[in-house]
């Protein structure tokens, strides 16, 4: 059985972020959906990106114990990044990918200390930075790892890559 | 019926019935674990409601060491009502929705239990250092005698917890050196990466954390806060009952 083009990319999308709750599961604090956002914005598809960040959004704020906001904030600031450094940068490539990843852990650490202090909670820093610097360091290899599979599986022609 | 047919038919069978066998399987597992739990015997005047795990720390925004409860507020999971096991206490509720809650597990920084050894009563605060790693148990005077392997279960005195609930048993007890109280290292005796059934300790209705809770499951106060008023609410005599709880066999 031959599927659509289209198909094939929702179901990738789906295996996926299947994929990516199971990374969420064994290394808890870690937010395994940035790669799949970060190909998304790079495809060029704002109702593609549109409805997976909603998806990313819903879980990541259902299973969290921090106010409502965070994800909303992080991701609005990965689409931001992304935008402006689509004016200074290659966003195709690797290297801005590794840019991209380092901004955003600055960024996730930033938010996270101003939940935890604005909700009086109390976070071991050490584990705070452990978690930011496995996901800095987790996201340029899970990027290029979907990069290669969605290419393989989907067979985009127009994705802009 | 010709052979290939009634091979097919005994294949799809043995398919079945050891579909059947590995459900069986899962099912007994689940029986053993529920008849430990219903060991347990709750303090006089409090009484239990069984919830499952639905999830444990998950995603970037689960800053605490926590898991989530198929029990809310709609069911008597007030924020504060304390989680155990058979095997001891797991932690309490920090937020609760009507179906589900998030349960601050005891490895938690934030939290903090009222403690005494077993044998010798010598009172401490536990408190959570994070995910496995040893518990610590705070103030400990000096010269009081406190010996690895001893069992610590709660005094009560907090007015969060009943007395007498087993929650962990003492790995080492050196003399401190910053401070004149002892270092005390601990490791809790629930399993908590594994936990799947747990119980939730329902208070008696004149217990004085009870309305503190109904407060809170109106609008959520973060743990630090909820102990340092717990520290100051006192405790009538009387209110508390040591129930009779199966306490785990001595290393």
């Amino acid at each position: 059985m031959t599927l659509s083009p289209a198909y094939r990319s929702v179901l990738w999308w789906a295996v996926y972020l299947c994929l990516a709750l199971w990374v969420q599961k064994i290394l808890p604090g870690i937010d395994a959906f940035t790669p799949a956002l970060i190909l998304a914005c790079q495809e060029k598809h704002p109702w593609q990106l549109l409805w997976l960040m909603l998806i990313c959004l819903l879980i990541q704020e259902g299973t969290g114990n921090l106010a409502f906001g965070g994800g909303i904030l992080y991701y609005g600031a990965l689409v931001a990044m992304f935008r402006i450094g689509q004016l200074f940068f290659v966003t195709s490539g690797l290297f801005f990918v590794l840019l991209l990843s380092l901004g955003l852990g600055l960024v996730r650490a930033g938010i996270l200390l101003t939940f935890i202090s604005l909700q009086s909670l109390a976070v071991p820093p050490l584990r705070l930075a452990e978690e930011t610097l496995v996901q800095v360091l987790l996201i340029p290899p899970l990027w290029g790892a979907a990069l290669l599979t969605r290419r393989w599986f989907v067979r985009h022609e127009d994705d802009g890559i | 019926m010709g052979v290939a047919e009634e091979n097919a038919r005994l294949r799809d069978e043995v398919r079945r019935a050891e579909y059947s066998l590995a459900s069986m399987r899962e099912e007994k597992a689940e029986l053993t674990r529920l008849r430990d739990l219903m060991a347990f015997s709750p303090p006089e005047t409090w009484h239990t409601m069984g919830a499952r795990v639905l999830t444990g720390r998950f995603g970037p925004a689960a800053a605490l060491e926590s898991v989530m409860i198929n029990r809310g507020f709609a069911s008597g999971a007030a924020p504060g009502t304390p989680l155990v096991t058979h095997q001891g206490l797991a932690g309490r509720v920090f937020r609760a929705s009507a179906h589900t809650a998030t349960v601050l597990l005891l490895t938690d920084r934030a939290f903090r239990v009222a403690v005494v050894t077993e044998k010798g009563r010598v009172p401490g605060v536990l408190a959570g250092t994070g995910a496995r790693a040893n518990l610590e148990v705070r103030y400990v005077a000096p010269n009081m005698p406190v010996e690895p392997g001893e069992l610590l279960v709660t005094s009560g005195l907090d007015g969060d917890f009943p007395k007498g609930v087993p929650v962990a048993r003492v790995i080492s007890a050196e003399p401190g050196n910053e401070t004149l109280f002892q270092q005390v290292q601990a490791a809790p005796l629930v399993p908590l990466d594994t936990m799947e059934e747990a119980l939730l300790l329902i208070p008696p209705a004149e217990w004085p954390g009870r309305q503190a809770a109904r407060a809170d499951a109106r609008e959520p106060v973060p743990p630090v806060l909820r102990q340092g008023a717990a520290k100051g609410a006192a405790v009538p005599s009387g209110t508390v009952n040591q129930g009779t709880l199966r306490r785990p066999a001595a290393r």
